[in-house]
């Protein structure tokens, strides 16, 4: 177990430094780059190529890889070409406002999920699975982004009401923070919660032939500790898989949520990255992402085995 | 064009003249009282709550976009009146008490009030004001507004109060162009002290000073306490709430969680008011009207009579109805009326007064048909994919070249590929290849025409419109410089180097209890007089 552990540890390095190579260059591959940008407006063409040289974009592209790759080994991500501030601080800054509307969503996603999938899987063909199936053919549709802005033209329109905008952080004044954030994570949960249901009731249906299931019945066990002490552990595993890559994808794909709740997240900061041709906030963002999703897979897998004895790895 | 400026653009929103039709007269607003009723006494006190988009940096002098929201940090020498349509530029004294012209028209005094004092403490002294016109031009290059201070040749301190400025040759639009939010004056000592930087660092003696700046969430400024002006501002704070999303924006404002509404159009501008029928609602247009650039060094643009023939196979009106939404739309001429009410022609004159707008499929094929072309050609044109009232007068435009045979692929990119497309000029036709212009005519017309000039991304060398670009940027008299500028309008149209399309309604809103209020550009001094009437 613990050689596991030490083997997928190490294998971080080789996927995060593929990463960064190809988050390096394919920025650099689109047209385009920050000094057109900032500049085209006022057609001051002829400082293009010396703005270029100020930023350090005009030295070849292995160097400034190698010096940017040497940056980062130290902890220093460099300035954003944009702002000109370090593109650490934005990233501190903006990474609690993106894990608590990804954990929020996620939360409110099992919630729904789990329950409905668990009803769905005892009372299989009958009008509660019907239903629950629905619902969730229906959030799996239905873009989080019509409903998030339903939601907010309705309810200013009808009630003349609306959280208060301007990101406000959670110890500061958490009611009015989980007001701001209640509408986005509903909206995105309720997307979520379709494939995490779904998984959950097949899962739970094929837990339910199993043999040791029925010597639970034939024991005499309540429903209710069958299902859930018995069966649910048991069906959770796949359902933990799905968690663990949404919750990877929930790194960058709060974005639209964030531009339209007003929340400065790490997703909309990686879009403007792309937008502005930030190359270093981008890189630096990238790699933060396929960190996160590499981390929650490990720890995922480091709990089927700590949560199913069965499993063992070499 | 940039994405401070081209977000906006995209946001759509201006504020417009009072007034329904093409052919409005600036009107008095309903936040000034009527004739025989008293006005209204100013409270004290109350934070102003307003939407804005994120700012890049604070640096006034190397910027294009984040002066409106960090305008009220700062003065500069003149500014505009305020509480006047937002196309009525009226230059007032701001830093500089009255200035003189010399007859020639090349030397300007101004007169330094004393007694401005920095956010620091310190005094506002004649090397502070040198060094900042100096610092807008310097070499560098972010000084994206540098060319607004082209005509001046030196600046010079003639006195502890005294400024002047010696400039090259005549140059009629300098003291409109030094109203505008970018020639403003800084702390020479904090610019040094900060490494010559004022991205994070504000240096400022206006209205206002920075309270705290939250990125991605709110921007807030509160009242300095010792400004120049007694009494005023009103004000306790000022709070831009960073909200990137118009819809949500709107929201907002119907919630009353923000007291001012900024540049919207399409279906709000006839929504808010019925929402919201106590709040004020001004329309206004002129600000973000579309044009598409030709490339003229490629074949076949260079043929005049081709581009003649696609300005006038198209079909202008279809287009401003398809992006007004709400009524017909206008035409727009080469100067919208963002660069001076005073100088535009009025917009139901236009169809009649600019050649090759009013629609003529026969003699566009003729055209086409003597240029050799009758056979038709394919061609392209590039449009910003996110500037959605360019994606409609594309799919328009596309539709009318068909009938003189013209097949046009439509390349819908992004900001940095667009951009990148016309700085390379590497393009047939470009949509977006100008910032709209603001507050004079020179503005809009020298960078984007001129032979050489850095945004004539089209390659257009035309010797006699370069004469008629000089003539009237020297003209003094407004009355001669109008009629130039007549001339050169026409002259465009004639020559279809460009072909200019529509425009849309936008408007701006706020609530009843905002006082002294109306929406232009004249940076702090709207927010000066402005106070709330609540009972906060």
């Amino acid at each position: 177990m613990q050689e596991y552990f030490l083997r997928r540890l190490l294998m971080l390095a080789p996927v995060m430094f593929l990463v960064s190579i190809m988050v390096f260059s394919i920025i650099r591959l689109v047209p385009g780059d920050v000094v057109e940008l900032m500049l085209v407006e006022s057609g001051n063409v002829r400082n293009m190529e010396l703005a270029r040289e100020q930023l350090g974009l005009t030295k070849p592209f292995h160097e400034q890889y190698l010096i940017w790759l040497w940056g980062v080994a130290r902890g220093e991500f460099g300035n954003s070409l944009w702002t000109g501030r370090p593109v650490r601080d934005e990233i501190l800054k903006r990474l609690p406002v993106t894990l608590e509307l990804a954990t929020l969503a996620m939360l409110i996603s099992l919630c729904i999920a789990i329950p409905v999938g668990i009803i769905s899987a005892i009372r299989q063909d009958t009008w509660p699975d019907y239903a629950g199936r629905l619902v969730s053919i229906g959030g799996l549709s239905v873009p989080d982004f019509w409903i998030a802005t339903l939601i907010i033209g309705f309810s200013s329109l009808w009630f003349h009401w609306m959280p208060r905008p301007g990101y406000i952080p959670l110890f500061q004044d958490p009611g009015t923070n989980l007001q701001q954030f209640i509408l986005p994570a509903l909206a995105m949960g309720a997307a979520l919660s379709a494939s995490v249901m779904r998984m959950t009731r097949s899962q739970m249906l094929e837990v339910l032939r199993q043999d040791y299931i029925r010597t639970a019945w034939a024991k005499g066990l309540r429903e209710r500790s069958v299902i859930i002490r018995h069966a649910l552990k048991n069906a959770m595993i796949p359902v933990i898989t799905i968690m663990g890559v949404q919750f990877g994808y929930l790194m960058g794909g709060t974005v639209v949520m964030e531009v339209i709740f007003s929340l400065p997240g790490l997703g909309k900061s990686t879009l403007d990255a792309i937008f502005q041709r930030d190359y270093p906030q981008l890189q630096a963002n990238v790699l933060l992402a396929a960190l996160v999703m590499v981390t929650v897979n490990l720890l995922v897998d480091l709990f089927y085995a700590w949560f199913d004895p069965r499993i063992r790895y070499r | 064009m940039g994405p401070t400026l081209g977000y906006l653009a995209a946001s759509l929103a201006l504020v417009a003249l009072v007034g329904c039709g093409p052919a409005a007269q600036p009107g008095a607003p309903s936040t000034e009282p009527r004739p025989g009723q008293a006005q209204a006494q100013p409270k004290y006190g109350g934070s102003l709550r307003m939407a804005g988009f994120e700012l890049r940096h604070m640096d006034p002098h190397r910027t294009i976009g984040e002066e409106y929201t960090s305008g009220p940090l700062y003065n500069g020498l003149v500014t505009y009146k305020p509480l006047t349509a937002f196309d009525d530029y009226v230059v007032t004294p701001d830093l500089a008490e009255s200035w003189e012209t010399s007859p020639d028209g090349l030397v300007y005094t101004f007169k330094i009030r004393q007694g401005a004092k920095f956010h620091n403490g310190d005094p506002v002294t004649i090397e502070d004001i040198v060094f900042s016109l100096e610092r807008l031009r310097a070499k560098d290059p972010e000084a994206l507004k540098a060319y607004l201070l082209d005509a001046v040749d030196k600046i010079e301190a003639a006195g502890p109060s005294t400024l002047r400025l010696v400039l090259k040759e005549p140059y009629a639009p300098l003291l409109t162009l030094l109203g505008q939010p970018f020639p403003v004056i800084v702390s020479k000592k904090l610019v040094e002290q900060n490494n010559n930087s004022l991205k994070q660092v504000e240096a400022g003696s206006g209205p206002f000073k920075l309270l705290t700046y939250e990125r991605g969430a709110r921007f807030v400024m509160e009242k300095y306490p010792d400004y120049w002006d007694k009494g005023k501002p009103y004000l306790d704070t000022i709070e831009y709430i960073i909200m990137p999303d118009y819809a949500a924006r709107t929201a907002a404002f119907r919630a009353g969680q923000i007291d001012i509404h900024d540049w919207y159009r399409g279906a709000d501008v006839l929504q808010i008011p019925k929402s919201n029928p106590d709040a004020i609602q001004e329309k206004w247009i002129g600000l973000f009207p579309m044009q598409v650039a030709f490339n003229v060094a490629k074949t076949p643009f260079n043929d005049l009579r081709v581009r003649r023939a696609f300005s006038l196979i198209m079909d202008r009106w279809a287009i401003a109805k398809s992006v007004n939404v709400i009524g017909p739309g206008y035409l727009s001429a080469p100067l919208p009326r963002s660069v001076g009410g005073k100088w535009v022609i009025p917009e139901e004159k236009i169809e009649e007064t600019l050649p090759y707008y009013k629609r003529d499929a026969a003699k566009a094929k003729q055209l086409l048909a003597e240029a050799g072309l009758s056979n038709g050609f394919k061609t392209s044109l590039i449009i910003r994919r996110d500037l959605l009232n360019y994606v409609s007068m594309a799919e328009i435009f596309k539709e009318n070249l068909k009938e003189i045979g013209v097949d046009m692929e439509i390349k819908g990119l992004e900001v940095g590929a667009q951009t990148r497309a016309l700085v390379a000029r590497d393009f047939e036709i470009i949509g977006s290849a100008r910032a709209t212009p603001v507050g004079d005519p020179d503005d809009g017309l020298w960078g984007a025409f001129f032979s050489g000039s850095g945004q004539n991304y089209g390659d257009v060398r035309d010797k006699k419109l370069d004469e008629l670009l000089i003539k009237q940027r020297r003209t003094l008299d407004e009355r001669e410089r109008k009629k130039l500028l007549d001339e050169t309008q026409v002259y465009l149209a004639d020559q279809a180097y460009w072909l200019f399309i529509s425009d849309a309604d936008y408007a701006s809103a706020w609530h009843p209890y905002v006082k002294s209020f109306r929406r232009t550009f004249a940076r702090h001094v709207i927010l000066e007089e402005a106070w709330l009437d609540k009972d906060k």
